[in-house]
């Protein structure tokens, strides 16, 4: 009993000690994260102070020590950068985004005229598709990227058809991010082994996916079916969009000027100049609108993990979801599961659904780049919806049957345990799995 | 095990009670605490997105290690 007395005492020193931080600022905190995480500190105190053990006077000055970091970091972010500029950037970068993809859509359409399919007879082989789509993401280390340049390639006349395995690629060839991330807890190993084990559960799931949908689309297109009908809602007749075409006319000019710049050039030049600059406009936005997001966003992402804790896989796949669209990115998302699982304080069963979120999250770039192409803007819905069908049917299918729950989960444990007793693994399944396995199949598939 | 067997039907039933109601209560306890772990790492979220970015240094230090363990294999 004396050591509860002990401790309430100590715990209203501290909440005093606090109080005295927070009254001697003059600048206005952001009381309710403050409060929060001073409420963390003074519990990680008690948790580290084992039970019978009252708090000493040491552990009091290393509180009020990181009372004071924390309200210092709070200052920090308070003053950082002025958030209403900031999310006028987000919203010109998302601007010259929806712009790019109407570039390429146009550039594309210029370039290859009625030829778009010919152009990319080498993919019409599916599984040339899904290696085209794991190394370009590879590469890129940005799904979201990719899958908007696909979107403005189907507006400017690459057949849906060859797109579909492209953008199942893209999933595959983001998942690299956080393996890659993975490799910096290799100095522990079980360490290592939970933080692999968290990066290569994306992989596996977005396998597994790929092993169940890809068939089921080259058998009977099920996907271009699901996401033909999606875009029908919202398309009328050829190219209008219902209620949309405001977002095309916002564009126009940006995207006109750039056509009317290259109009003495040859169609082919011409469309290729389009090309590679929306797609460099792509990369350069997709980048820093992530960039500033994650500044932006990292308060309102707490607030939706904290919302998620203890409350079951749903609620987690929904935060993960809301996470990815905040930041715009599912590899950052999946990256951050990394050194939450290498903790330990995260079973890579509790990370699972937040990867799946993921996947359902970055579908909205696409969407969004979707809203205002040029040209075949029925496809480039299509294709876009394709994409959220896919990736929502696949957490249903692969999460709702419990036998093929845990399946991804099961392997990258294995895999995790086996990589770090040997590291020589991992490094083997970073470039088989992303370069070396899809590069063999891409030349197989060449030659036959 | 020993000792049981002299217990009486409502010991051992009052026993299996206590017994229970005390592993809900570590339960609970253990759920608190890792979801209390898990409320500190979040609020280390800025953190952990810096050491979550991609960046070429994680495959330099992760070949550094390759070749340390190698070597001292050898």
């Amino acid at each position: 009993m004396s050591h509860l007395t002990h401790q309430n005492q100590t715990l209203d020193r501290f909440e005093s000690a606090s109080h005295n931080l927070l009254s001697l600022r003059t600048i206005p905190f952001q009381t309710g994260r403050f409060r929060a995480k001073r409420a963390l500190l003074i519990e990680r105190a008690f948790a580290l102070t084992p039970h019978g053990f009252p708090m000493n006077v040491a552990s009091e000055s290393v509180m009020e020590d990181a009372l004071d970091e924390a309200a210092s970091e709070e200052m920090t972010t308070t003053q950082s950068g002025n958030p209403i500029l900031q999310w006028i950037t987000v919203a010109v970068l998302v601007y010259l985004l929806i712009c790019a993809v109407g570039l390429i859509g146009s550039g594309f359409k210029t370039a290859t005229g009625d030829e778009a399919e010919e152009m990319f007879a080498f993919a019409t082989n599916p599984f040339a598709g899904l290696v085209v789509g794991t190394v370009a993401t590879a590469l890129i280390q940005s799904s979201s990227t990719v899958t908007s340049i696909i979107v403005g390639l189907v507006a400017g006349g690459l057949p849906v058809s060859v797109a579909v395995p492209m953008v199942m690629g893209a999933n595959i060839g983001t998942s690299i991010t956080n393996t890659i991330v993975s490799l910096g807890h290799v100095r522990e190993k079980k360490e290592f082994a939970r933080a692999f084990a968290a990066a290569t559960v994306h992989d596996f799931f977005n396998l597994l996916s790929v092993v169940i949908f890809l068939p089921l689309e080259m058998m009977f297109g099920l996907l271009e079916k699901l996401g033909s009908s999606l875009a029908s809602l919202f398309v009328v007749g050829n190219a209008s969009m219902k209620g949309m075409n405001f977002v095309k006319a916002a564009t126009a000019p940006v995207v006109n000027t750039a056509k009317h710049m290259v109009e003495n050039l040859s169609d082919g030049i011409g469309g290729i100049i389009l090309i590679l600059l929306g797609i460099v406009m792509i990369f350069l936005t997709i980048h820093y609108v992530g960039k500033l997001l994650k500044q932006l966003m990292v308060g309102r992402a707490k607030s939706i993990m904290h919302a998620a804790i203890g409350k079951g896989p749903i609620s987690g796949i929904a935060s993960g979801t809301f996470v990815t669209v905040l930041v715009q990115s599912s590899s950052t998302t999946t990256s951050l599961m990394v050194p939450l699982a290498g903790s330990g304080a995260f079973g890579l069963k509790q990370i699972y659904p937040f990867t799946l979120g993921a996947n359902i999250g970055t579908c909205i770039t696409a969407l969004l780049a979707a809203t205002a192409v040029d040209g075949n803007q029925s496809a480039a819905l299509q294709i876009a919806f394709i994409h959220l069908t896919y990736n929502v049917l696949g957490v249903l299918v692969i999460y709702g049957i419990p036998f093929l729950r845990f399946v991804p989960v099961r392997a990258a444990e294995w895999l995790g345990a086996t990589a770090s007793e040997n590291k020589l693994i991992a490094l083997a399944y970073i470039v088989g799995v992303f370069f070396l396995i899809p590069g063999l199949c891409l030349g197989i598939s060449s030659i036959l | 095990m020993s000792g049981f067997q002299h217990y009486s039907t409502q010991t051992i039933r009052n026993l299996i009670e206590d017994t229970e109601s005390t592993l809900e209560q570590l339960k609970a306890e253990m759920q608190r605490r890792e979801e209390a772990e898990q409320e500190i790492q979040i609020e280390d979220l800025e953190n952990h997105m810096k050491s979550a970015e991609f960046s070429l240094r994680s495959i330099r230090e992760f070949l550094a290690f390759l070749v340390e363990e190698y070597r001292r294999g050898k």
